[in-house]
């Protein structure tokens, strides 16, 4: 099934404030069973959740430098956060998002700004893949020596100098072809009742988890 | 016969470099031209000083017999002037084939049903009707290279630019292109390194390098 994005976005925004509120762990893992309700909605794959791995990977850390009950709740919100980032929004793609962000009128400066780290990350990861691809083809072996370092260096600054061009040819192209501040979309959405149906879901089990821990009680 | 863009005693300026000196040009209503000059010579230059991303140092550009200065002038010249960039990765913005055709006739607020006919016309005019639902990024060099230009042309410009626009591409592609420049019925300047011997009848304007 396909959710209209605008309500993706909110169903997100607000569980994803609720997790990250809740201080403690009956009240985050309640939100387990509405992740596994959009899982079977959204029949999201597997493979997707491989995208937890190295953001665990960084969690570690945390294990390391704060007490393990903080640690641990820690760790069960932002999984859980991410696992909601990626069944309700990384499923979509981006340009719909975008466009999405502007119908629930926000500024288009911050839209604008979204769009472009979205296109810039691309572009540098692009770019990035030539260079080494470059470099490779030419011999480069990434090695702990002082050659590699220099190498990675120059290929560093190379690829900052060439994204900031490449992202004022995006900007140029754009301007080109019109465009005024909106970003317009092709495929047009509408919310229908099975948008309305899981956003009213999704208020209800949300403000139940909010009643249920008392309110504001829940995040002290 | 009218005139559409004039450029009169341009300098331009990139670097250190004055890369125009003094270039005279104009182009009528449904006048065809080469910019032809090797590497280095300022086409793309020309091009981006017409669209207002490059100021000249000197000179005066003038549109439909009207001064182009203020950027509130150039935005309304971009909506009549069609710019097919050198690089085809850095003008395509959209995911799919489709949305990035359909971006600028968004941008100019047709209808969307008028969209959707216009979008399966330019698709097949270019051959590539059959990429429609693609992603941009999975194409070959050459179908961007289409998709590129047909997703200017979909706009009908008054001028269309078109900046070394045979690179990289087959024979078909370029007969593609080719016979839609021929056939099209507005303002076409050219540019190219090569001399191109299916435009013989078109007017020709040099570029020297130095
Ligand atoms: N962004 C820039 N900054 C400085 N110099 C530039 C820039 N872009 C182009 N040039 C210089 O301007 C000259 C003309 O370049 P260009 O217009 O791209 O030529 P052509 O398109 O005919 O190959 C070249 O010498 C080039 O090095
Ligand atoms: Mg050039």
């Amino acid at each position: 099934m396909s959710l209209d994005p605008r309500v993706r976005i909110i169903a997100f925004f607000l569980v994803a404030v609720s997790v990250a509120l809740s201080r403690s762990f009956s009240a985050v893992l309640f939100f387990l069973p509405y992740l596994v309700f959009i899982l079977f909605l959204e029949r999201v794959k597997p493979s997707h959740f491989k995208k937890l791995i190295p953001a665990n990977l960084f969690l570690v850390f945390i294990f390391l430098t704060v007490p393990l009950r903080e640690a641990l709740l820690i760790f069960v919100k932002c999984n859980l956060i991410l696992s909601f980032l990626i069944v309700l929004v990384s499923t979509e793609r981006f340009p719909v998002l975008i466009h999405a962000l502007h119908h629930l009128k926000l500024p288009d400066k911050l839209v604008h700004l979204v769009f472009f780290t979205y296109r810039y990350v691309h572009i540098i990861d692009e770019e990035y893949r030539t260079f080494m691809k470059a470099a490779k083809a030419r011999g480069f072996h990434p090695k702990t020596d002082r050659i590699t370092y220099k190498t990675l260096s120059y290929i560093l600054a190379n690829l900052i100098v060439r994204s900031y061009e490449k992202s004022k040819w995006a900007y140029k192209s754009m301007v080109c072809r019109g465009f005024h501040g909106v970003f317009p979309l092709y495929y047009h959405f509408e919310m229908g009742f099975k948008d309305l149906c899981f956003l009213g879901f999704t208020f209800v089990y949300v403000g139940a988890l909010w009643a249920r821990y008392s309110g504001l009680k829940m995040f002290m | 016969m009218g005139e559409i863009f004039r450029a009169e005693d341009v300098y331009v300026k990139r670097g250190e470099n004055l890369v125009l000196k003094g270039f005279n040009l104009a182009v009528g209503e449904g006048e065809k031209l080469l910019l032809l000059g090797p590497n280095g010579s300022g086409k793309t230059t020309f091009f981006e000083v017409v669209v207002g991303f490059v100021k000249p140092e000197r000179g005066r550009l003038l549109f439909m017999g009207k001064p182009v200065e203020a950027e509130s002038d150039f935005r309304l010249l971009r909506r009549k002037v069609g710019y097919v960039f050198q690089d085809p990765e850095s003008q395509i913005l959209m995911p799919t084939v489709e949305e990035e055709i359909a971006f600028g006739l968004l941008n100019l607020g047709m209808p969307r049903s008028k969209i959707r006919e216009e979008v399966e016309m330019v698709l097949s005019a270019f051959g590539i009707s059959h990429l429609k639902r693609k992603f941009t990024h999975e194409l070959s060099w050459g179908e961007k290279r289409l998709l590129s230009i047909a997703s200017i042309a979909v706009m009908k410009p008054e001028l269309f630019l078109l900046d070394e626009p045979f690179a990289g591409l087959d024979e078909r592609g370029v007969r593609i292109v080719a016979s839609f420049l021929k056939e099209y019925d507005k303002a076409v300047i050219l540019a190219s390194h090569t001399e191109l011997n299916f435009f013989e009848d078109w007017d020709k304007f040099y570029l020297r390098a130095d």
